[in-house]
C-alpha cells in the first residue's frame, strides 16, 4: 500500500483513508494540521480565576473577559513530547524524528526512495562514510527524501556526489538521484572537469540535457525535476609523490556546500571566483540544474587527518546556526571515519527549526580503516 | 542556540466598525490559532507570531513569541476609528525591532508576513507610512496578505496587500480557520528551497490562492 500499488481485498480499507489512498495509521490522521496531543485536558485551566473557554468557546462565553484593553485569555501550554532515544541538540522541537505516516509518492523514481541511505568504503585514500536521511518534516507530511549521493572508485581517482532537490519542485527526488548517479559515472565529463581551468567555470550542458529528457519522459515540466550538484574529484597522490597533502577537485551547482572538517572544526570551501551573496534575511532560492549548467570548480588540499564533507544544506544549516550539533557531527571524524550507525544518530538528531533531508558524504584522508 | 524563524504579524482592525459579529468571531477565533500554529508541527519549530491591534492608535497586543510558550492570549475590543496609518506605522517599529533582536540572539530570520484583517475602511491616509513599510529600501520589509471581513472595501483590501488578497464571502468560513490555513500552507512554501524566480533572486511565494469561505482578490502592484 505504501507504494501506491492496489489495495486487496478492498474490503480491507473500512476504516477509510485519506482520500489518496493512504490508510490512516493509529494515532495519527491524513490530516497534516492534525495535532499529535489530545485536544482533551489542554485546555484545563488554572485552579484560580476564571476558567478559560475551550477552543470551540462562543462568543458570550468570551465577552465575559473582553472588558477593557489588558483583558486576555489564559492557555496552558502542554509539554513537549519526550524523545528521550532520540538526540536533541538546542530546546526540544514539536516535530519529532519519527514518521507518522506513509510515503504518499506521486512520482516514481526508477529506484524506491527509502527514509535513509548510508553507504561505505574502504578505500587507499581513506575511509568515506555516507548517509542521507530524509528531513523531519518530509516524514511528517509523508513526503520522500530529496537529498541523494553517489560515489565511485575509478582509475586514479575517487568521485563523490551530492544532489540537493529543490523542495518547492514535485519531482526532484528523481533529479538528485538521476544527476548524482550520472556524473559519477560519466568519465567524459568526469575529464572535463578534471581539465578545466581553475577556480573557474565548466558547463555541464550533458547532464541538462539528460536531466530535461528524463523529466519529458514523466511528463514534467524541467523544473519539477530542479536539483543542486555538489561534485569533488579525489585524486590518488603520484606514486613518486613526496607531498603531505591531497589534491581534490571541486565542482558545484547550486548551494550544497562543501566543507573540511579539521581538528573538530567546519571550515567552508568555497569557489574563489564565485560571488559570496550576503543577505540580512534567510534567502532560500538557488539556481539549480537543469535550468543552469554552468558549474564552479577550484582545487583543495587535505593532510592526513583532515576531513572533505560534501553536504546538503540541511547539514550546512544547522551546523552554522547551533554549535552543539556542529561540534558533535565534526567530533565524530577526530580520530578515525565514524561507524555508519554513529554518524546517522548525530546526523539525524533533533533540532528545532531545522527540518529538511540531511546529507553527508565525507572523506577522512589517511589510509585505510585497518 | 540560533534557530531558522519566520515572523508572523497578525494586525487586526479594532475599530467601531468591528463591533458585533466580526470582532467576535476574531476573539474566539484567537485561541483555536493559537492551538493550531502552536502545535502545528509543520508550523510551531519555525514561527514566531506577534498580534497588534489598532483603531484611533496602534498597539502591540502580543509580543512576537514562540506561540507553544505563550500563556495568554489578549482579546481585541473594538474602540474608535480606522487608523491604518498608525498601524502601519507601529507595524514597521515592531518589525525592526524584534528582527534586529532576533538576529542578536544569533537566530536566521526569513522575510516577515503580515495578516492584516481588516473591515478596509480606513479614517485617514496611510500612503506614506505603507511606502515606508513596503518600499525596498527598507530591508526588513513584510510581505502582506489581507484579509477583509465584514462589509470590507475591496479596493482597499487589494491596496493594502503585497502578496495576497482575500475577501469573506459569508461567514460560514470563520476567519481563524482561514488564517490557520493560509498561515500553515504559507510556512510550508516559505521554508523550502526554490528555484529564483525573478532577476533579483527573490523568490515567487507558491501559497495557496484560495482560502475557503474566501474571495482571492487581484492585488495592486506597489
Amino acid at each position: 500500500m505504501q507504494d501506491g500499488g492496489e489495495i486487496y481485498p478492498p474490503q480491507l480499507n473500512i476504516q477509510g483513508d485519506c482520500g489518496d489512498g493512504v490508510p490512516l495509521q493509529e494515532g495519527t490522521s491524513g490530516d497534516s494540521k492534525q495535532s499529535e496531543y489530545p485536544s482533551e485536558g489542554y485546555w484545563t485551566g488554572p485552579a484560580a480565576g476564571p476558567v478559560p473557554p475551550p477552543p470551540a468557546a462562543n462568543v458570550a462565553e468570551l465577552s465575559e473577559f473582553s472588558q477593557g484593553s489588558a483583558a486576555s485569555v489564559l492557555l496552558e501550554t502542554p509539554n513537549l513530547e519526550a524523545k528521550s532515544d532520540y538526540l536533541v541538540f538546542g530546546p526540544d522541537a514539536r516535530l519529532g524524528p519519527i514518521p507518522k505516516k506513509p510515503v504518499e509518492r506521486q512520482f516514481r523514481s526508477f529506484e524506491t526512495v527509502r527514509d535513509t541511505a548510508i553507504d561505505w568504503l574502504d578505500d587507499k585514500l581513506g575511509s568515506l562514510r555516507a548517509v542521507s536521511v530524509r528531513g523531519h518534516i518530509h516524514r511528517y507530511l509523508g513526503e520522500v527524501r530529496q537529498d541523494n549521493f553517489a560515489f565511485a572508485r575509478r582509475g586514479n581517482y575517487l568521485v563523490l556526489a551530492v544532489a540537493d532537490g529543490v523542495g518547492s519542485a514535485q519531482a526532484s527526488h528523481l533529479g538528485s538521484a538521476v544527476v548524482s548517479r550520472l556524473v559519477v559515472e560519466d568519465e567524459a565529463l568526469l575529464n572535463a572537469i578534471a581539465s578545466a581551468k581553475t577556480p573557474g567555470e565548466v558547463e555541464l550542458r550533458d547532464i541538462s540535457t539528460t536531466l530535461r529528457a528524463i523529466a519529458a519522459e514523466h511528463g514534467l515540466d524541467e523544473s519539477d525535476v530542479s536539483t543542486t550538484l555538489t561534485l569533488a574529484i579525489v585524486f590518488d597522490k603520484p606514486v613518486d609523490s613526496t607531498s603531505a597533502e591531497t589534491f581534490v577537485m571541486l565542482a558545484q551547482i547550486g548551494d550544497s556546500p562543501a566543507f573540511k572538517i579539521s581538528a573538530g572544526e567546519w571550515i567552508e570551501l568555497r569557489c574563489p571566483a564565485a560571488a559570496t551573496s550576503g543577505s540580512d534575511l534567510i534567502d532560500n532560492s538557488v539556481e539549480p540544474l537543469p535550468g543552469r549548467h554552468t558549474a564552479s570548480v577550484w582545487v583543495e588540499a587535505f593532510r592526513e587527518g583532515e576531513t572533505l564533507a560534501l553536504v546538503s544544506d540541511g547539514v550546512e544549516d544547522p551546523v552554522k546556526s547551533n554549535s552543539a550539533y556542529a561540534r558533535a557531527l565534526a567530533d565524530l571524524w577526530r580520530q578515525t571515519a565514524p561507524a555508519p550507525a554513529d554518524l546517522l544518530k548525530v546526523l539525524d538528531a533533533t533540532v528545532k527549526s531545522f527540518d529538511d533531508d540531511r546529507t553527508i558524504i565525507g572523506v577522512r584522508f589517511g589510509g585505510r580503516d585497518s | 542556540m540560533g534557530q531558522n524563524i519566520l515572523p508572523f504579524y497578525l494586525v487586526c482592525d479594532e475599530s467601531a466598525s468591528m463591533d458585533g459579529e466580526p470582532i467576535d468571531a476574531m476573539n474566539s477565533a484567537l485561541p483555536e490559532l493559537h492551538a493550531e500554529i502552536g502545535m502545528n508541527p509543520v508550523v510551531s519549530d519555525k514561527t514566531q507570531f506577534g498580534i497588534i491591534g489598532f483603531s484611533d492608535d496602534a498597539e502591540v497586543l502580543l509580543e512576537l513569541s514562540d506561540l507553544s510558550q505563550v500563556t495568554e492570549l489578549p482579546i481585541l475590543t473594538t474602540k474608535g476609528a480606522t487608523n491604518f496609518a498608525a498601524a502601519l506605522r507601529c507595524l514597521k517599529s515592531q518589525i525592526e525591532l524584534d528582527l534586529n533582536r532576533l538576529k542578536s540572539q544569533g537566530h536566521k530570520v526569513y522575510r516577515p508576513v503580515v495578516l492584516f484583517l481588516t473591515d478596509g475602511q480606513p479614517t485617514s491616509d496611510w500612503e506614506s507610512e505603507y511606502i515606508e513599510l513596503t518600499s525596498s529600501t527598507f530591508k526588513y520589509r513584510p510581505n502582506i496578505v489581507a484579509f477583509g471581513i465584514g462589509r470590507a472595501d475591496r479596493d482597499v483590501i487589494s491596496a493594502i496587500a503585497t502578496f495576497r488578497a482575500f475577501i469573506q464571502e459569508d461567514s460560514s468560513m470563520s476567519p481563524a480557520m482561514a488564517l490557520q490555513e493560509f498561515a500553515t500552507a504559507l510556512t510550508k512554501s516559505i521554508v523550502r528551497s526554490g528555484v529564483s524566480m525573478t532577476k533579483e533572486g527573490g523568490l515567487q511565494l507558491q501559497t495557496p490562492t484560495e482560502v475557503p469561505g474566501f474571495t482571492s482578490l487581484a492585488v495592486d502592484t506597489v
